[in-house]
């Protein structure tokens, strides 16, 4: 399951990419909204994962700017909240976000919980580590000196 | 399921000094009665709220928040900063370094408050803005 993730901070990319691939996830990032449109229209993500504060285009150019798109208005979009943007949220879902997820105080069991009852999907796990096919050769036991 | 915050504590450490210098740059640059970057400086101060917060640094992520509130104020004309006002921005500023560096070698964040308040009262900005 693909997300795409637009968010020009360098450590919530790093934070939410890690977490969401350890999930089964396949993510890609957008660094801003004029990005986060190209990609959307390029690689079509089961899910966007959105900033509002963002350089060039912000999150709430990007709502507009799907909502008129009919290639991209069905894709579901969760917009990240933080301290002192509660009415940024109201704004968000007037503008056809379908959630919010609060990124000062992270809950990642209730980012996932949203992601699968939005999208209707779940990730595949990713593959536990195989153990090593060849045998660890033993070592001879060397005989104690007396 | 609970994520492992210390895996970021570096990647944090690096990120939230990125962002303090940019803020230090920002408020030099208000200073000098330059205001082309005042978006810039509002994001940054935004980014650093946010990733303080989720690292649990509350003393930084509320300082951030107040930095975040002045700025968009600053930006969308509402307050003209006064040299004060930036100075005390400037102290504040260096007083999250040492919280920074206080982290760096796992003592506790410096306490932010007496700032904070300076701020709030001289912009009349609040953590609510």
């Amino acid at each position: 399951m693909h997300v795409l993730i637009a968010e020009d901070d360098t450590f919530f990319q790093k934070f939410y990419c890690n977490e969401l691939k350890e999930k089964g996830y396949e993510t890609e990032v957008a660094v801003n909204g004029i990005e986060a449109m190209e990609k959307m229209r390029a690689t079509h993500p089961d899910m966007l994962i959105l900033d509002i504060i963002m350089p060039l285009k912000d999150g709430f150019e990007v709502l507009t700017e799907m909502s008129q798109d009919p290639a991209l208005k069905s894709i579901p979009v969760l917009v990240f909240s933080t301290l002192g943007q509660e009415k940024d949220m109201k704004r968000a879902m007037e503008l056809g976000a379908r959630g919010y997820v609060n990124k000062s105080f992270f809950d990642f069991d209730a980012l996932i919980a949203q992601i699968q009852q939005i999208t209707g999907k779940t990730p595949t796990p990713p593959a536990p580590p195989q153990p090593s096919a060849s045998p660890v050769p033993q070592q001879q036991k060397q005989p104690v000196n007396q | 399921m609970t994520v492992d915050l210390a895996a970021y504590k570096k990647l944090y450490l690096t990120t939230a000094q990125e962002l303090l210098t940019e803020l230090a740059d920002g408020v030099a640059d208000l200073r000098n009665g330059e205001q082309a970057k005042i978006a810039a400086t509002h994001r940054a101060a935004h980014s650093f709220k946010s990733q303080s917060l989720v690292m649990g640094y509350t003393q930084l992520g509320l300082a951030g928040r107040i930095l975040e509130a002045l700025f968009l104020r600053i930006k969308n004309h509402e307050i003209q900063p006064t040299e004060n006002l930036l100075q005390t921005v400037q102290h504040m500023l260096k007083r999250m370094q040492e919280s920074l560096q206080a982290i760096q070698q796992n003592q506790g964040e410096v306490n932010l408050s007496p700032d904070m308040t300076a701020i709030e009262t001289q912009a009349s900005v609040t953590l609510l803005d």
